[in-house]
């Protein structure tokens, strides 16, 4: 019983949490648009927290991603700007985001590797230069898509309506929007390469043994450069989406902190920030556990101010419960 | 098969192996012996394509080699059980078995991966499931994963380091079948080990490294012990137990268990890896809590971890330092710990140039002795010694035996955990055996021999 617990207490803790809204805020939590606000708020999270999950799994980390989104939103809106006609515009625009972002990823992988630069430190000065580089380009002023580029805002606002649900009193489709679809189609790829494919033997192994997986003949290196780009092309649909849903990008504020709450959501999902032990299914639930207390946090009025001691409270009770887990292993 | 023409490798001005010439048939099994520094591992890794050679060649078939990474050795069908073993905990056994060489291009081609593993795991007689997680494993069944990962990749030549280092008696034997079993299906066996009555028994020629050269080979059939010591420290090794003392003080020094330990006692425990020695030790010392009455004084006690680069020493930190490390208190300015390192360099014959130097310039059995040392200057009159001998080389060794004689003498008590019976019985009053965390019995001076021991540690009656 007790290790059942412990091997899904982030399940559990998400189960909980949602029958204490359902009994506490009865029918507005179920309100499907509720229910939807709550996923389309931490999708962009939740495409980095997928991303990271595989980078902290390669025993690695990065503090970059917060500011790559913001240089990303801001390249985003400037390629769409200069291309000027819809759709051709808009799809360069995501285009130059995703690539971007990759290569972005890439750089940081490279450095890592072939640097010998601990990731901590190279992301690091990826944080600061990547924010810098944003907000030097743009003079730090906001920066709006042109008019009459009406494609570019469906990336985020448009998405598959579900049959039988409508919103308003108009009657407009429900739609399930793209930055949730694409925050699921990431985890369900992630989790794939994870479990299923070869590389994911390779990322667990050289996170968790990089010396016997050199020994066995593992090009560990490139397992990294992978891992990285990969988180890369999360951060660039992030910046994608949320560019598109804004209309606009702020250099100074776009992205700003993702990296602590993607890191956050890996780490209470339970997967070790020392590498070669990890889940995408937990991220998710960890993301969506933020996600829902942040939620609850509003609703009940309680000033946006606080919500970061409760959420601080909520990692370190994670690791806490994760620790005895190990220890009665 | 496999030959080595004028290997050699030098870093800087040091020759870690000079012209070195071997030359393996299919299903032989070749002791590689010598002291620590003597060249066994540079050869290894020459042979295992962790290091590229700076003259000479290998070649296999009379077709000459160019290993410049890992892979390519394991490609040719040299294959290497490490001494620290190399799996991954978090992977399962088949995922481990096939890690570097998966069967799938891109996914994994699960079924197949099965089949094969459960093929290899049979091969090497393990009895666990291939889906079990290797951190799950014991010591001896992550070799047996170990060994069967060598011979997967149709391994033609596999070379164990230290195999039975982190095996039980019982265990050993049972590796001993497998490779046994391994030259009768051809494959050549490089053996390298520091217990020579093994490689006696297990090997059919022997090549001796002194100083990164090669000093001759041997025929094991008519060699003793004695005189393959001989051979690799190029001096005669006088008697390598220290005779004795008759008599331990009556002044009991700490009670534990109902057993109790006396001044100038040394006072063995055996038992199988896990048996509870290591973790009634912690306990003594206070680093774990105990689970059974323990009465002592904990202020001059010492313990030397059997882990010597993980618990024992501070690797990076100098001579000097690591051996003032225990009594801070005391060495608390740096002529003082001068003073203090020199006393213990010039006692205990550490062998080093420069006490400043950080741990990592000294062999295997000088840093054994610096993390006695340390402990010894804290003035112990109960010092636990955890495998004090574990990577330790011959000569280095008898010097570390006779210097436990020399402090049991002189008064101090010393628990001795050793998995090695010979130096058990060589060196202990007494030895408590101990077994499922534990003591099942006592065995004195007249009953002292590896069968009553093992018969106790291993639960067996007789």
């Amino acid at each position: 019983m007790k290790q059942f617990v412990l091997r899904y207490g982030v399940f559990i803790a998400l189960l909980v949490l949602i029958v204490a809204n359902i009994i506490w805020q009865g029918k507005v939590f179920l309100d499907p648009v509720n229910i939807r606000n709550i996923f389309s708020q931490n999708a962009y999270v939740g495409c980095i927290a997928v991303g990271m999950t595989l980078v902290i799994i390669s025993g690695g980390i990065d503090l970059s991603v917060g500011s790559m989104m913001g240089l990303a939103g801001v390249i985003t809106i400037a390629v769409l700007n200069k291309a000027g006609v819809d759709p051709t515009a808009s799809l360069l625009s995501a285009v130059a985001a995703v690539a971007f972002g990759t290569l972005a990823g890439l750089l940081n992988g490279i450095i890592i590797t072939a640097g010998k630069v601990p990731p901590f430190i190279a992301t690091l000065a990826g944080f600061v230069a990547f924010r810098s580089a944003a907000l030097g380009w743009t003079n730090a002023s906001e920066q709006k898509a042109k008019d009459g580029l009406e494609t570019f805002g469906k990336i985020a606002g448009g998405g598959i309506p579900i049959p039988g649900l409508s919103v308003g009193s108009r009657g407009l489709p429900f739609l399930v929007q793209w930055p949730i679809l694409f925050f699921f189609a990431l985890a369900i790829l992630a989790a794939f390469i994870l479990n299923k494919s070869v590389y994911g033997r390779r990322l667990i192994a050289t996170g968790a043994n990089e010396q016997a997986s050199i020994y066995s003949g593992i090009n560990t290196d490139r397992v990294k450069w992978f891992a990285y780009s990969f988180l890369g092309f999360c951060v660039g649909i992030a910046a994608l989406c949320q560019a598109s849903r804004l209309n606009s990008v702020a250099p100074n504020s776009l992205g700003l902190g993702y990296e602590l709450d993607a890191i956050a959501a890996v780490v209470i999902g339970g997967t070790s920030l020392s590498g070669g032990k990890g889940q995408i299914g937990t991220t998710v639930v960890g993301v969506l556990l933020l996600g829902i207390i942040s939620n609850m946090l509003t609703t009940s009025g309680i000033d946006n101010n606080w919500q970061g001691c409760v959420k601080g409270v909520i990692i370190l009770m994670a690791v806490l419960i994760q620790r005895g887990n190990r220890q009665n292993a | 098969m496999l030959e080595t023409i004028g290997l050699g490798k030098t870093y800087g001005a040091t020759l870690a192996l000079v012209d070195f010439n071997i030359a393996v048939q299919p299903g032989e099994v070749i002791g590689v012996i010598g002291e620590n520094g003597a060249g066994k591992s540079t050869f290894m890794k020459l042979l295992s394509g962790v290091i590229t050679p700076t003259t000479g060649q290998i070649t296999l078939d009379g077709k000459a080699q160019n290993f410049t990474k890992p892979l390519d050795a394991i490609q040719a069908g040299i294959a290497m059980v490490h001494q620290e073993l190399n799996l991954i905990p978090t992977l399962s056994v088949e995922d481990n078995l096939f890690l570097g060489k998966e069967l799938g291009k891109t996914i994994v081609n699960r079924p197949q991966t099965r089949l094969r593993a459960v093929e290899l795991l049979q091969r090497v007689g393990a009895s666990f499931s291939p889906t079990t997680l290797c951190g799950d494993l014991s010591v001896a069944e992550q070799q047996l994963v170990e060994i069967a990962k060598a011979i997967s990749e149709k391994a033609r030549i596999v070379i164990f380091d230290e195999p039975t280092a982190v095996l039980s008696d019982i265990e050993s034997e049972k590796l001993f079948e497998l490779i046994g079993n391994l030259k009768a299906e051809g494959i050549a066996v490089l053996y390298v080990s520091h217990r020579l009555p093994e490689i006696l028994r297990l090997c059919d020629r022997l090549v001796v490294l002194r100083d990164g050269n090669k000093v001759g080979e041997a025929d094991p059939k008519d060699m003793t012990v004695r005189e393959l010591a001989d051979l690799m420290v190029g001096r005669p090794v006088s008697d390598i137990y220290p005779t004795k003392s008759d008599s331990t003080g009556n002044e009991v020094l700490a009670e534990f268990c109902g057993q109790t330990i006396h001044k100038g006692e040394i006072l063995g425990f055996g038992g199988l890896i896990g048996s509870g020695r290591t973790e009634l030790c912690e306990s003594m010392i206070g680093l774990r809590k105990p689970n059974v009455p323990i009465s002592l004084n904990k202020s001059y006690i010492g313990y030397v971890s059997e882990d010597r680069k993980g618990k024992g020493l501070v690797t990076s930190m100098s001579i000097t330092d690591n051996l003032a490390l225990a009594n801070l208190n005391e060495f608390n300015n740096q002529s003082k710990r001068s003073s203090n390192a020199n006393h213990w360099i010039e006692s205990l014959g550490i062998k080093t140039k420069n006490p400043d130097l950080p741990m990592t310039s000294l062999s295997g059995g000088n840093q054994q002795k610096c993390s006695i040392g340390k402990w010894l200057a804290t003035n112990p009159q109960l010092l636990i010694l955890d495998e004090p001998t574990r990577g330790v080389d011959v000569g280095a060794k008898a010097e570390i035996y006779q210097l436990i004689a020399d402090l049991a003498s002189k008064g101090t008590a010393i628990i001795l955990i050793s998995s090695e019976l010979p130096e058990l019985i060589g060196l202990s009053h007494r030895i408590l055996v101990f077994r499922d965390q534990s003591i099942v019995g006592e065995i004195k001076q007249e009953s002292m021999n590896e069968k009553n021991i093992m018969a106790l540690a291993a639960g067996v009656t007789h």
